[in-house]
Formats: C-alpha cells, structure tokens, sequence
C-alpha cells in the first residue's frame, strides 16, 4: 500500500528566524514553542507546541504560525496591507509569496508565506515601523 | 487569532479536499483546556495516524496551507489575452478584518475578523465552483 504522507510545508516559522523573532516581538504574540530540552540529541528536531497562553522557560523558544505573524504587521500611514500568491513565471515550478504596503513598503518574493512575513516584520524593524 | 481551521471547518474541507493537503490533525481522543489537541503533521503518514487511531484523525489546516491552495484565475478562460489574477490576502485598517480578492468580477470573500475564515470561504468556494 502506498503511504500517502501529510503536505510537506513551512507552517511555523523555523529556529532560527523564531529566535530573531523573540528579540523583537512581545513573546505573547507566538502562539506555539520549540522545547529546548536538554535530553535532546543533536541535530534532531526540536519538539513543537502550542503555547495555549502560557509562559515561557528560558530554555524554551517561542515560534509563530502565519496568523499571528499577519495580526502583528501595523498599519503604516493608512497604506494598504497586500499579502499576495503569485504564479513563478521565472523557471521556478511555484508560486511566490509576497507582501507590500501600497508599494511604498516591498519585501523580496519568498517562497512560502512564513518566510515572507517574517522579511516584513524584519524589515519594519529595521525602519522603525513596527 | 485563530492559528489553524476549527472543528467545524476542518470537518467540511476533509469532505471537498485531498487529506494530504493538510499539514495538521485533530485527535480527537484527546482534550486540554476543552479543546481536542492539535499537532502539526511532522513527518507521519496519514495511514499511520489512521492505523493508529482510526477516524479520530481530523485533518486540519493552517493559514499558510489554505493560501497555498489559491490557484491563479482566469477572468475568460478561454480568451488567451486574460492574464489571469492571483489571489490577494488585504487587510481593512477601517474594520481591521481580512479578506481575499481576485478579481471583484470573479470573487471577493466577506470581511473576517480571522484571515483563516476568509481563506476557508475562498477555499470553498473554488472547490464548489470546480477552480481548484
């Protein structure tokens, strides 16, 4: 019988973007978290969870699914928020994510939307927008 | 926010969409905090789950799996100028609620508190209507 596996896709966002995330969200914001154990072998992925409101341990690192990363980007002089899917027309069998504010604020073109809200809320940051 | 489909939702998709376009589950033989838990599919089988634990597996579905269903549409499918449109998540600062754009011509969801409920009606409605 051929074993039919679940959508292999980004749902939440990765280690390393969760821990850049921490620094400059309100841990609130995340709705699950890597367990950060230390009987965790190397190199084997971390454990994930729903936050379900709670705090956090030091060890453990907070991790956002797409809701929540769209509910946090502001509105920016009354721009329109456009969060688009667009067909690949470079080679790429795909689409693209991609993000703007009326074309006064522009991200690159990611290849899942996590990816894609996480360049916006990064790059407001950087701004000072966020 | 809702971060994935609820109950309801997620029972009606299981019913017009492919289990494997979901990538998380319900299981039901389980409660916190009055809710069944839900886990991300990481790396199971559907087969696997449901030898384990039969139909109490609800396949479930994140924002991010929903809007990587949205195809690009054409307004004349027939006609070979019409570029076609994609599908746009938007955001209204005046009502701060979410919905999903084609073309108005093709179809616009109602306006959602949740941007999961926008994309579960556009979902719908492409099945329903045969676009996806």
């Amino acid at each position: 019988m051929v074993k039919r596996k679940w959508k292999d896709m980004k749902s939440y966002t990765d280690i390393e973007q969760s821990k850049k995330l921490a620094e400059i969200l309100p841990i609130e914001s995340a709705d699950m978290y890597y367990h950060n154990r230390v009987d965790i072998p190397d190199n084997y992925p971390l454990p994930i969870e729903w936050k379900r409101g709670l705090s956090l341990l030091a060890q453990e690192i907070p991790c956002w699914t797409l809701s929540p990363l769209l509910d946090i980007l502001p509105e920016i002089n009354g721009a329109n928020l456009k969060f688009e899917r667009v067909k690949a027309e470079d080679g790429y069998n795909g689409y693209y994510y991609h993000i703007e504010y009326e074309d006064k604020i522009l991200i690159p073109y990611c290849k899942n939307p996590i990816d894609a809200c996480v360049e916006m809320i990064l790059k407001l940051n950087e701004e000072k927008l966020l | 926010m809702k971060s994935y489909t609820d109950i309801n939702q997620s029972k009606k998709l299981a019913e017009i969409l492919p289990l494997e376009s979901a990538d998380m589950h319900y299981a039901t033989w389980t409660i916190l905090d009055g809710d069944f838990i839900v886990s991300p599919n990481q790396g199971s089988t559907i087969e696997d789950l449901q030898e384990d634990y039969g139909n109490q597996i609800i396949p479930c579905w994140s924002l991010a799996a929903l809007l990587s269903l949205l195809p690009k549409l054409y307004e004349f499918e027939n006609d070979p100028d019409d570029g076609g449109c994609q599908p746009n998540l938007c955001k209204g600062w005046d009502n701060n609620q979410w919905h999903i754009v084609y073309r108005p011509s093709i179809y616009i969801t109602e306006w959602y508190n949740d941007p999961i409920d926008a994309a579960f009606e556009m979902v719908v409605w492409l099945k329903e209507n045969g676009k996806i």
